[in-house]
Order: structure tokens, then C-alpha cells, then sequence
């Protein structure tokens, strides 16, 4: 057998009951690499339902309708920025090039790490399938904001959850990241995912006066608003030309996507010429803020706004203002400044 | 009788270090002999999903002893946060607490928990010697999943003679002895971290980098520290102030002269050179070895 696959993961993993070429295809009667290797599907799982979906064919077949595996939410993030022409440009030369060209095989989550960056981990056990490895897999995808912002490793501050033993499955469940079998356009579609609300009840959580300031604030005002530990990362160069850099902040101002809602914004620099090297032109730019509503993977029960009401009603210290939006940004910013 | 009593009592608030019922760096015998006794309790502080995948039996996993704040990587969380996260661990201040990190490697970030949780007012923590590299290599016992301990009402009562604040830096200057336990490479001014904004070193400090503390996985004899603290003619009976670039290094360091070797003036200094380097009151000299 082959040096990356053990005897003892063909022998301890139900999937070996299959022959390599029940998924890799080839020709396991050729003993040379060239005969053996003729008609070789290096990614059986591009195509889920005709690999996995041979065994798991509900799963399959809903998962080539989430957004794990159409990257819709990157293409509907920033399209609104293009005309008719432009958009159609986007589609052809940027999106199904680089967005789709990796998003996502079930191997890249089930077997290997997913190349990120040019940087391939490689298996995630020996050619194992692996249920779920979060800090393999989640983490490499969502490893530049979420999941080291959950951690502690960027800035220090574990998630609440996190000191608490809870990993991503335990709140996002199966469905989310399988999808459950609707195409939609981005993660705020998404009718059934984790609210805080879902396991936290305002009405009976914690003393008199927090019951108080939940309901006061629980219209207006996120959750992550106050309960976000620290600074998570601003991507202020990402795109702009000079490589990435971040920039930590707590950001707070108007939701672009929830009417009326003071929450936690990320900025995420689409600058206006960062497809030109695709000839393309955004012409909608401005239809488009420069941020979106986040939510820092790194909760605390108590943060300096939980403490002291004065941080946000005397001081306005995270709230974003005009002097702080990105140069030549979108003038979409201007309504997210409180 | 009467004249020994104030000269035990002021040996008693001296010496707090020799009232400690454990010793400071335990073995892997000892953690397998004495784990399961009332009153020990097992920190493993490694990443949830190591933890997760195997652990000391009967360990609890506590997180979040040190976190970022005001601009700093490496700070004691208020004391509100960190009484809860030490009674949610199970932890009185009776408590016997041993400390498991990865390995030897990582023994800075295993004495950095320690020093969070004398500081805050328990006074018997260990570290596990190797960490649980030690603990699957001798063959012992491993358990997975999670697992947790029935709270207590613990609320710290913060040691202040442990910690150093920048103003008693800038105060002691020329008083107290400064440790820097960075590399040679950083003390000499050669390289420095991002985040520190001067090369080189305080004035007068003295180069004793916690890479020397461990060889192999474990830590060196006491008595080779001890010789080794000594040829560099620092003096326990005099003010000390350890310091690194982030607050965690220097930890290891303090352990060794405060809660080991038993000397009563060692403040660890969690602000370290990523604070005071801001300092223009402070100007680093580069390329000297004093």
C-alpha cells in the first residue's frame, strides 16, 4: 500500500471496505504509477453526490446546495458592486476561479485539510475519515478571524464558550454545515442557526438589574455589542495592494443588514480597484458599505461596556466615526456611523 | 518563648514561599500517586481539543488565566472574571492544584498559570515536570472528553508582593535587581518582538533566559539552578523584579527563585518590555551585557 495510507487506518476506518478506486478511480490492476494512475480523480469528492453521495445520499445531495460548497455568500457578498456586464465578468474570471475552485469538497473537511493560502496540511489523520476534527478543518478556513478570535490565540481572550469545552458543532449543527437543502444567497438567510437567545433566556438570566439592561437593550442593541471580550481583527490591507495586515479593533455602529440595530461591524476592504486586474470596474461600488455585521467568536459575560454603561453612553469609545472609515471607502459607510 | 515568637512571625511573613504543602514542580510519580486524593486538583491548560483528546484522569481544563487587556498580551483578568473562572475549575484556596501544560517546551506558560493562581491566593500549585508529554511517555492512565469538578465560592485575594506594576519599576531602577528572561539574541539588541518598541535591555538588568530552565523535556536540578543564579551574584535578600517581553517567560524564572528556591522579593512583572519599552522615561541599552 502507498506511504501516506497506514495499515492501520485501512484496517481501523469502515470506509477501506472499499477499494482506492471505488473513489480515486485509476486502474489498481497496472502495478507501474503511469498505467495505475490513467484516468486517477485526484478529489473524488469535487463531485459529492457521485463519491460520498454513493453511501450518504441525503447529505450529499443537500450539501451541493449549501454555502459551504457554492461559496454563495462570497459571490452575493460583493456582486451588487457590478453591473449586468461586470457581473457576468466577475462569475466567469474571478468567482469560479478562485472562490469555487475551492469551496469545499467533503474531503477537505472529512479527510484532509483544505489548502489555504497555497499551504496544504495535508491529511488530517492518515487517510482517515474523520467525523470531525474542528481545529483541522474549521480552523484552517475560519483560522483567519473566527476560530483563533474563539481560541484565544489572537489577542488572548478565549471565547466563554470555548473555557467552557464547547467547539464549533455545539452550537452550529449538522445542517449548517451540510446545508438543509435550500440554495441561498448568504449566511443571513439562513432561518435556523444559533442565536444566543436559543440557549440564553433574557427573561431568567442572571440578577435583577441584568434582566433590566437585557430588555432595555435587547432591541436596539446586539448581543455582541457589549458582550465581545476584546479587539478581533479589522482586515484593513487584505485587498488594497499591500498584503494582509490586521488591524484589531472593536468596532461598533449601525447593522448594514438588521434595521435600527447597533451592533459589532468588521471592515472588509473591497477597495474600489481590487479587481482590476480582472478588467474589471465596480461600477455599483457605493451600493455596498466597506462593513458588515459580525459576530466575534470571542464572548465574555463581563466586558468593560458590561461594567460601566458610561463606555458606550458617555464615552462612545467603540463607536465608529467618520474620521475612522477607510479613505476613499464606500459612501455607504456613512450610514453605519451611530 | 516570648522573645521567639516576633522573630517567628516575622520569619512567617518573609518566607511565605516555605509554606507552601506541595512542591513547586512535581513528577509524574508523584501526580500519579496523589491525583485522585481529596483535595488535588489537576489544571490541564492546553488547547480544548488536545485536552479533549486525552488528559490526566479527573483533570479539568481551565482556560482564560491570563488575557489580553488595556494594549497588553498577557494580563491578569479582573478579579471578578478570574475568581470565577478559578472556582468554576473547583479550586479553594485549600486546594493542592497542579498545572499540566503540553511539555517542557511549553513550562513558561505552565508557570505563568501557576504564578495567576498564587497570586490570587492559592498558595499550593505545582507544575506537572514535562507536562503530559511526560505523563502518556511514562505510560500512565489517559482519559478523554470533558470533564468537570462541582464549583466552589473561591474570590481571590491578590498577593501583591508576587507582581510588579511598572511604576515600581520606574521607582526601583536603581534599587531593585531587574532578571530579564528573554533570549541573549533580545537582551543584546539584536532582534526584538513587534510588539516592543525599543531594542535591547533596561539598564542593569541581568540576561537569565528561561530557555535555560528546562533540558530535555524537564527542569534542571535545583541545585544547578541554584549554582547557576548564584555565578551571576544576584542577591536574594535584595528587591528583584523578573521581566520578559510578554509576561509569561519571566514567570518561569519566578518560580524557580520564589516558590523553589524559597527567596521572598521576586516580583514577576506581567507588563514586562511590551509596556515599559513605551515608557520615554525608560531608554533600553543595546549591544553592553550589563
Amino acid at each position: 500500500m502507498g506511504y501516506v495510507v497506514s495499515k492501520d487506518a485501512l484496517e481501523g476506518d469502515a470506509h477501506f471496505y472499499l477499494d482506492c478506486t471505488a473513489c480515486h478511480k485509476g486502474d489498481s490492476s497496472k502495478a507501474a504509477k503511469d498505467g495505475a494512475h490513467t484516468g486517477l480523480v485526484r478529489r473524488p469528492s469535487d463531485d459529492p453526490v457521485g463519491s460520498c453521495g454513493q453511501c450518504h445520499e441525503e447529505t450529499a445531495k443537500t450539501y451541493t446546495l449549501s454555502l459551504h460548497y457554492t461559496a454563495a455568500g462570497m459571490k452575493h457578498g460583493v456582486s451588487p458592486r457590478f453591473d449586468a456586464p461586470g457581473e457576468r465578468i466577475f462569475e466567469e474570471k474571478v468567482f469560479q476561479q478562485s472562490c469555487r475552485s475551492c469551496h469545499a469538497s467533503c474531503g477537505d473537511c472529512h479527510v484532509k485539510s483544505p489548502v489555504i493560502s497555497g499551504v496544504d496540511s495535508g491529511l488530517l489523520d492518515g487517510h482517515r475519515f474523520v467525523k470531525k476534527a474542528e481545529d483541522k478543518t474549521c480552523a484552517l478556513c475560519h483560522g483567519g478571524r473566527v476560530w483563533p478570535e474563539f481560541t484565544g490565540d489572537y489577542g488572548g481572550t478565549p471565547d466563554v464558550h470555548y473555557r467552557k469545552g464547547m467547539t464549533c458543532s455545539d452550537c452550529h449543527e449538522g445542517k449548517q454545515f451540510h446545508g438543509d437543502g435550500v440554495a441561498y444567497e448568504g449566511r443571513k438567510q439562513v432561518a435556523d442557526k444559533p442565536s444566543c437567545a436559543g440557549c440564553h433566556d433574557l427573561s431568567k438570566l442572571g440578577k435583577a438589574s441584568t434582566k433590566e439592561t437585557h430588555a432595555t437593550h435587547a432591541d436596539g442593541v446586539s448581543c455582541s455589542a457589549c458582550h465581545t471580550a476584546s479587539a478581533y481583527r479589522q482586515c484593513s490591507s487584505c485587498h488594497l495592494g499591500g498584503g494582509a495586515s490586521a488591524s484589531p479593533a472593536i468596532v461598533l455602529g449601525h447593522s448594514p443588514r438588521t434595521p435600527g440595530q447597533l451592533t459589532t461591524l468588521r471592515l472588509i476592504p473591497t477597495g474600489r480597484a481590487t479587481f482590476a486586474p480582472a478588467g474589471l470596474e465596480m461600477k455599483n461600488y457605493d451600493s455596498l458599505p466597506n462593513y458588515w455585521d459580525t459576530v466575534p467568536h470571542n464572548i465574555a459575560k463581563r466586558t468593560d461596556r458590561t461594567r460601566d454603561c458610561d463606555t458606550c453612553h458617555q464615552e462612545g469609545l467603540y463607536y465608529l466615526e467618520t474620521e475612522r472609515l477607510p479613505a476613499g471607502g464606500s459612501t455607504k459607510n456613512l450610514e453605519l456611523v451611530p | 518563648m516570648k522573645k521567639a515568637l516576633p522573630i517567628l512571625l516575622a520569619a512567617a511573613l518573609v518566607a511565605p514561599a516555605f509554606a507552601r504543602g506541595v512542591d513547586p514542580i512535581v513528577s509524574v510519580e508523584w501526580l500519579a500517586a496523589n491525583s485522585a486524593k481529596p483535595g488535588v486538583v489537576v489544571v490541564d491548560v492546553r488547547k480544548v481539543d488536545d485536552y479533549k483528546a486525552g488528559h490526566v484522569p479527573g483533570a479539568v481544563n481551565v482556560l482564560g488565566l491570563f488575557v489580553a487587556k488595556d494594549g497588553l498580551s498577557n494580563e491578569v483578568p479582573e478579579a471578578d472574571d478570574l475568581s470565577e473562572i478559578i472556582a468554576d475549575a473547583g479550586i479553594d484556596a485549600a486546594s493542592t492544584v497542579v498545572v499540566v501544560e503540553a511539555d517542557g517546551a511549553r513550562f513558561a506558560w505552565a508557570t505563568r498559570v501557576a504564578w495567576t493562581l498564587v497570586y490570587a491566593g492559592v498558595p499550593n500549585v505545582a507544575v506537572l515536570d514535562g507536562g503530559y508529554a511526560e505523563w502518556t511517555k511514562a505510560g500512565k492512565e489517559t482519559a478523554s472528553g470533558f470533564e468537570s469538578r462541582d464549583g466552589t465560592d473561591f474570590k481571590v485575594k491578590f498577593v501583591d508582593s508576587y507582581i510588579s506594576t511598572k511604576d515600581y519599576v520606574v521607582k526601583n531602577l536603581r534599587r531593585a535587581q531587574i532578571v530579564d528572561a528573554r533570549s541573549y539574541d533580545t537582551y543584546f539588541g539584536v532582534t526584538k518582538q513587534g510588539f516592543v518598541e525599543q531594542f535591547g535591555h533596561i539598564p542593569g538588568a541581568t540576561a537569565l533566559p528561561a530557555s535555560w530552565l528546562t533540558v530535555g523535556g524537564l527542569v534542571r536540578p535545583k541545585a544547578e539552578l541554584e549554582e547557576a543564579v548564584k555565578a551571576l551574584k544576584l542577591d536574594p535578600k535584595k528587591d528583584m523584579v523578573v521581566h520578559c517581553d510578554s509576561g509569561v517567560l519571566c514567570t518561569a524564572w519566578w518560580w524557580i527563585l520564589s516558590q523553589q528556591l524559597g527567596w521572598t522579593k521576586v516580583r514577576s512583572y506581567d507588563g514586562s518590555a511590551q509596556e515599559i519599552s513605551k515608557d520615554p522615561a525608560v531608554k533600553f541599552v543595546k549591544y553592553v551585557w550589563k
